[in-house]
């Protein structure tokens, strides 16, 4: 309970606490007397259905591949970018080439040098091609130069200041060209046994059972790793899980793979510890969307009603025993370069709420009630937050007279519904937004992006021309204070219209032992090497 | 005849035990809606109070705050009016079936007969599934689906019992006397092949409370209607720190599972003549 009330009574301070408010849990991971030696022993909430990152964004694939591959670079506990196979970086004046010094004497784990034409080809044949962020994040790049095997630049048609906050292992793994080259990419047999250059070498994947990684003796960094080893163990039942982890099986539960309710029992700090930041980089928000081509959701004012009638702080509180912060707007607070707080608020208010509706010309009837939504909800099957959430929203909608007949389809169904026959009122899911609200903001609210049969694309179907300018113009803004102020616009602007209510940014959470310990935590530590992690001895 | 059987009811121990459950839970379920009328999705009170905790939840609370006694009222309804409209449905598909193929028997029999085999190769709880997910989850697809997967052993009693009493004297006699078909199956075999289909139709109603509590703990019952198995499915995550939750309802579903059981084994005594001595 102490955790709860924490940070129920932290998140009213604002922005600044996500980092402030953790500290506590932060402390506990984070060691600086390293011991050598051990395998750890980690488990995802699904089984990978493969190990290229460069290729698939589902998460778990990230969580495993990222200790075997790497990414230009890391990101720390700030979102800043820390060194990875870049030391150096730099972008010219006028934003149109960015120039990479890429690290010197790193061998692929089969022993062949890595160079700069492995980040040209990854480049331009996959994440250019075939990543599913990537098309977006290097379409501006139009030519590659590598001077030296030690030097990439990217020469731009456009200024993409969003690049930097895209080249970790999950945005942009560098993949080796060498093996790669001239094949069928997506097909590859070594997509299931990568070859990276990563702190850890991969051993053996026993389908429904395991994924086993040794140590990379020749690891570019000198000392590291302190493991001897990894064991990925895939554990369907999160109810074993727990089991697993107090009888000592698991290390590191990694992704919220434990339900929200049984972290209580691992509170006692001497036993095991809470990482509370490990996917802030994923910046994700749970929403309520509306289908803006209904009536009556196609009134903003029936809109901001249903945003007064919701109370995102009990919402929090029951649906979330208090992991997350309530959402204010559709950059999350953790993205804290372009996160703007003050915007346009609905504080809960239930008359507001009633007056907005009768403004509207919705009035009541003699039953008290207005007219009647659907909500639609990927919760089957998936996130019980989900589920509780929708049938949270029917409970307060009920109290401004709106009837809500909730559905709970299997994921593929509710895709089809809600993105290819736009044949709903209301939706509850979540998002990653990601660092950069270019990249991962842009797409809920762009014209251009309202793509029939193309699921987490504009699904509600609101179109503002003004707000696709400024989208459009602070995606090619080179200049940062010039950017920050056009995108504390756009926030305005979506809040003023809500076309989607954001409701909570959940947290992620990482349950682990209390002997496991890394020497920095970092902000994509759901995609963290693990090069300097340890586990200290049973005492 | 029934006044008999009802004396043999009445002389069973376990037919009147699960009479007996099985009225208790009636009057829950209509009482219980005078006593608790709110809504049972209504978060009233502080989530995972304990039974007792607080007199205004007597039953406690889910992790939401919902009332669980409310749930519990709630759900019997779903699960009374599910068990009875699926086995009817069942009963209805399974007597027209079986009563069509021991009658007419030729190729009618042979074509009715490899539908039913069609139903029973496909293991029932998958096939309910699927109908579920296929069709939007709420009471009516969840009652059909259950009524559907569930009919081929009835086809199969009345079938034998057609094929049987088909060649009996008193059948003999009214067809002799210019009985027209549907009027034989009606009047003169039907009666008398019913006693089993009531006996299996008690047991088919268990195990449709049972297949939709199942159906519910899945998340593939109705969103908007609160069941036992809603309730248990909403609960399973906690059931190490509140095992409440899972278990108010499972002993529930249990009582009123016994309960048909019970009365389905009264029943089989009662209207069978074999048994009679005993």
């Amino acid at each position: 309970m102490s955790v709860q009330t924490l940070l129920h009574a932290v998140s009213n301070l604002g922005a600044a606490f996500l980092i402030a408010g953790f500290s506590t849990a932060n402390a506990q991971t984070v060691g600086d007397t390293p011991v050598y030696g051990g395998i750890l022993n980690i488990t995802v909430p699904t089984e990978p259905v493969g190990l290229n990152s460069g290729i698939n964004t589902t998460m778990f694939i990230g969580e495993v591949s990222s200790k075997i591959v790497e990414g230009l670079v890391a990101f720390d506990v700030n979102l800043n970018p820390v060194p990875a196979l870049a030391t150096k970086w730099e972008v010219s004046p006028d934003g149109l080439t960015l120039s990479f010094d890429l690290r010197q004497g790193v061998k692929w784990h089969d022993g062949k040098d890595f160079t700069a034409a492995d980040v040209e080809f990854t480049l331009k044949e996959v994440w250019q091609k075939l990543h599913p962020f990537g098309k977006s994040a290097f379409g501006n790049v139009t030519k590659v130069d590598t001077p030296n095997p030690h030097k990439v630049i990217l020469h731009l048609s456009a200024p993409a200041p969003y690049i930097l906050n895209y080249i970790n292992t999950y945005g942009a793994q560098v993949l080796p060209r060498h093996i790669y080259e001239g094949t069928d990419i997506v097909n590859n047999p070594y997509n299931t046994k990568p070859v990276g250059t990563g702190p850890f070498v991969f051993k053996e994947w026993v389908k429904g059972s395991h994924i086993r990684l040794e140590k990379n003796p020749n690891y570019w960094q000198k000392g590291q790793p302190f493991l001897d080893g990894i064991v990925f163990k895939f554990i369907p039942d999160s109810a074993a899980r727990i089991v697993a982890l107090k009888a000592g099986e698991l290390d590191v539960v990694l992704g919220s793979a434990l339900p929200v309710t049984s972290l209580q029992q691992f509170e006692d700090k001497s036993k095991y510890s809470i990482n509370l930041i490990d996917g802030n980089y994923l910046a994700t928000i749970a929403f309520l969307q509306f289908n803006v081509r209904n009536k009556p959701l196609s009134d903003v004012r029936v809109r901001q009603a249903i945003a007064h009638a919701i109370n995102k702080q009990t919402l929090l509180k029951l649906v979330y025993l208090g992991y997350g912060k309530v959402a204010t707007g559709p950059v999350p607070s953790s993205v804290s370069k372009y996160y703007s707080a003050d915007t346009r608020q609905y504080a809960p208010d239930l008359e507001r709420a009633a007056q907005l509706l009768d403004e509207a010309g919705y009035k009541t009837d003699k039953s008290g009630k207005r007219f009647k939504l659907r909500l639609i909800h990927d919760g089957a099957g998936g996130s019980p937050q989900n589920i509780r959430t929708a049938e949270f929203t029917k409970q307060a909608l009920s109290k401004i007279g709106v009837e809500v007949e909730l559905q709970g389809p299997d994921f593929a169904t509710f895709l089809r519904y809600v993105f290819t026959e736009q044949d709903y009122d209301m939706m509850n899911s979540s998002m990653h937004r990601l660092p950069d609200p270019t990249l991962g903001v842009q797409r809920i609210f762009w014209t251009q992006n309202i793509r029939k049969g193309v699921p987490w694309t504009n699904g509600s179907g609101y179109s503002n021309p003004k707000l696709d300018a400024i989208m459009e113009q602070a995606a090619a803004e080179p200049d940062e204070v010039r950017r920050k102020a056009l995108i504390k616009d756009w926030q305005q602007i979506v809040q003023e219209d809500v076309p989607l209510l954001e409701l909570v940014e959940p947290v992620w959470y990482t349950v682990s032992t209390a002997r496991f310990k890394k020497l920095a935590l970092q902000a994509d530590g759901l995609f963290a090497s693990y090069a300097d992690a340890w586990l200290e001895p049973k005492k | 005849m029934y006044r008999i059987i009802l004396e043999h009811i009445l002389q069973n121990r376990a037919a009147i035990a699960g009479l007996l459950l099985l009225v208790a839970v009636i009057l829950i379920a209509v009482l219980g809606s005078f006593y608790l009328p709110g809504d049972p999705w209504e978060m009233a009170n502080a989530p995972m109070l304990w039974p007792g905790d607080d007199p205004d939840s007597p039953l406690g609370t889910d992790i939401m705050g919902r009332d669980i006694a409310t749930g519990m009222v709630s759900g019997a309804k779903v699960s009374l009016l599910v068990g009875f409209a699926s086995a009817f449905i069942s009963a209805l598909v399974g007597i027209t079936f079986g009563a069509l193929g021991g009658f007419y028997r030729g190729w009618v029999d042979a074509f009715l007969m490899r539908i039913t085999e069609l139903f029973q190769t496909v293991p029932q709880f998958v096939l309910a599934v699927v109908l579920v997910a296929v069709f939007k989850p709420s009471v009516v697809t969840a009652v059909f689906a259950i009524g559907i997967v569930s009919w081929p052993p009835t086809a199969r009693l009345v079938r034998s019992a057609f094929l049987v009493l088909r060649e009996r004297e008193f059948v003999l006699a009214a067809r002799t006397l210019g009985m027209s078909d549907p009027r034989l199956i009606l009047t003169q075999l039907l009666p008398n092949a019913l006693p089993p289909v009531i006996v299996i139709s008690a047991l088919n109603i268990a195990t449709a409370i049972l297949t939709e509590a199942s159906l519910s703990f899945l998340g593939l019952g109705d969103p908007n209607v609160m069941s036992w198995g809603t309730i248990i499915g909403n609960g399973r995550e906690q059931v190490v720190d509140a095992w409440y939750i899972c278990g108010i309802p499972g002993i529930a579903i249990l009582v009123v599972v016994l309960a048909f059981n019970l009365l389905g084994e009264g029943l089989n005594d009662a209207l069978n003549p074999q048994l009679h001595k005993r």
